[in-house]
């Protein structure tokens, strides 16, 4: 069960939220504001997982007030202005919401949210093979299998996935290497990290992914090498492995 | 004879280069920056008005100029210098145009003078009249930019108003639709005319309230109060409304109560007394400079329509923010 509370100068946008809450049967919503004080007040009382958090109010944004909260909450952000409003901010927020929600967009951010709380609480579950990163001021959760291979590029990484766009996050290869099972991905290159369970051919220190011709760094020669039974008597599962 | 002719040809000259020069140079020209090219024309121009009128005059006499007695034909003013001038030695002349000393002849000045008067009272208007043309269109394209402009935040937050209300089957929806439409009709028709009548201008303030109230919480009181017959009165649009709006944009607040009053009164049926009242909410007003832009720009246009029939009284000395308007409608 996830406890909620929605904050919003405008009552009937309040009252939007609380219907599509009553339809969710794992979310409870606790209360309402369109004080952001209350609120405030509300929260340093009662624990509550999530925040239903308009950005245009009138005497705080939203983003004012959730940047004041003294403990982190998480957060799904509503506003009538488009994504802009947000641009510049990089607050921990799960998702954003633009005015006027759709019952099937607040579903998905919802439920976007009921994943993130088992992940953290290291709940493993029927979808724990998803990994959560943060993506253009959003939380973005991909499914590890669906994960092609991973560029880095200074200090952001872009995830090249099967069935979606590539997925552009804040964040070092090395701390994403982390957070993916070590037995399916494969460090090549200073800036790569390949998904070995695709289809895969070496040649000319060069790694074929689909279309996607990935270089294989010096010192990673050897790992890789490994990896395609090179060097030991590995089984021979990829094809094309001849080796110059 | 030649007296005549003497002076209706350069005259034709003069008039022919005047309008050339309204219609076609400065225009075409001038004001669009090709000066050299400008300069020139007129040089050109001021070539033929000195040389051609004498080579006609005398074309058109098969007589010998030498027979010709006074001053020469080929310039509209006579010479000021006194007769030995007018002898057989410049008649002389006349007749060698190559000659260096052609061009010092003292009626050049004449022609010279009249003809930088024509081109500078040419120009000069049309300049003048290019610019105002141009100010017009500006303050015009300005004004109907400013006629269809609704508030996009409005629009947009009346929209997901309403979109919760059908959410939730709330039953006034209908209504707020119907409501939306009607102000969304005159946004789009009706301030495309300079005068509005005044009931349709109330209606769509009292629909413009009510949709206000619909998103406001508990916070803030809305007052609104009509008094008088508005009835066969015309006003012109954008008076009330920027007022109105930003009473409503500065007078929310979420933590304090607040109160919004907007008083329409019409007396002896031209007399029209408007307040628009709210309190001050100083978070809001930190960081908006806009809305003064649109105060003033209504200032300006009461000063233009209603020049001497209006007083308007700004007052944001207290905690509230009070604009009173007194405007003679007939």
């Amino acid at each position: 069960m996830i406890n909620c509370i929605a904050i919003d100068d405008e009552p009937l946008a309040l009252e939007l939220l609380a219907d599509y809450c009553s339809r969710i049967e794992y979310l409870n919503l606790v209360r309402t504001f369109t004080r952001p004080s209350e609120a405030d007040m509300y929260l340093q009382k009662f624990p509550v997982d999530l925040i239903f958090l308009d950005i245009q109010m009138p005497d705080i944004s939203g983003i004012d007030f959730f940047s004041s909260l003294k403990t982190e909450k998480l957060v799904i952000f509503t506003t009538a202005y488009g994504e802009y409003a947000v641009e510049g901010f990089s607050l921990n927020a799960v998702d954003y919401l633009l005015k006027p929600i759709m019952f099937t967009r607040f579903e998905k951010a919802v439920s976007k949210t009921r994943d993130y709380l088992d992940y953290l609480n290291n709940k493993s579950s029927a979808r724990d093979n998803s990994i959560f990163v943060r993506s253009e001021y959003k939380l973005c959760r991909i499914d590890v299998s669906d994960i092609n291979f991973i560029e880095g590029l200074d200090n952001y990484i872009r995830i090249f996935t099967e069935h979606s766009r590539p997925v552009i996050s804040h964040m070092s290869l090395k701390a994403i290497s982390e957070r993916l099972p070590g037995d399916t991905f494969l460090r090549v290159h200073r800036s790569f990290i390949i998904n070995c369970s695709r289809d895969l051919s070496y040649s000319n220190r060069n790694i074929l992914l689909g279309e996607k011709k990935i270089p294989v760094g010096v010192s990673y020669e050897e790992n890789v090498k490994s990896f395609f039974g090179l060097r030991k008597s590995g089984k021979p599962e990829v094809q094309n492995t001849r080796y110059q | 004879m030649y007296r005549f002719e003497a002076i209706l040809v350069p005259a034709l000259f003069y008039i022919s280069f005047c309008y050339l020069n309204y219609f076609l140079f400065t225009p075409k020209l001038f004001i669009t920056g090709r000066y050299l090219l400008f300069i020139i024309v007129c040089a050109a121009c001021l070539g033929l008005t000195i040389t051609l009128p004498s080579v006609i005059s005398v074309s058109l006499h098969s007589f010998p100029p030498a027979f010709i007695e006074g001053p020469f034909p080929g310039f509209l003013f006579q010479s000021v210098l006194p007769d030995f001038e007018t002898s057989s030695l410049l008649n002389t002349m006349y007749h060698r145009p190559g000659g260096w000393y052609y061009f010092f002849r003292p009626e050049f000045s004449y022609t010279i003078i009249v003809f930088l008067f024509i081109l500078t009272l040419s120009s000069g208007i049309r300049i003048i009249q290019e610019w105002q043309q141009t100010e017009k269109e500006r303050v015009n394209a300005e004004l109907a930019f400013l006629k269809a402009q609704i508030n996009p935040h409005f629009l947009f937050n009346t929209l997901n108003n309403i979109y919760s209300m059908a959410v939730i089957r709330d039953e006034k929806t209908p209504s707020a639709i119907e409501k939306f439409s009607n102000l969304m009709r005159f946004v789009l028709y009706e301030t495309q005319h300079d005068f509005v009548p005044l009931t349709r201008k109330i209606e769509y303030i009292d629909t413009y309230v009510e949709l206000q109230k619909m998103r406001l919480s508990e916070m803030v009181t809305v007052n609104y109060e009509k008094t008088g017959n508005p009835g066969g009165l015309q006003i012109a649009p954008l008076i009330m409304m920027p007022f109105i709006e930003n009473a409503f944009k500065f007078g929310v607040s979420t933590e304090r109560a607040s109160a919004i009053t907007i008083r329409i009164d019409v007396q002896d049926g031209e007399w029209l007394h408007f307040y628009a009242g709210n309190t001050r909410n100083p978070l809001l007003e930190k960081d908006n400079t806009s809305s003064l832009v649109g105060i003033e720009n209504t200032v300006k246009r009461l000063e233009l329509i209603y020049p001497g029939k209006h007083t308007l009284n700004i007052d944001e000395s207290g905690k509230e923010f009070v604009v009173e308007l007194n405007l003679h409608l007939k």
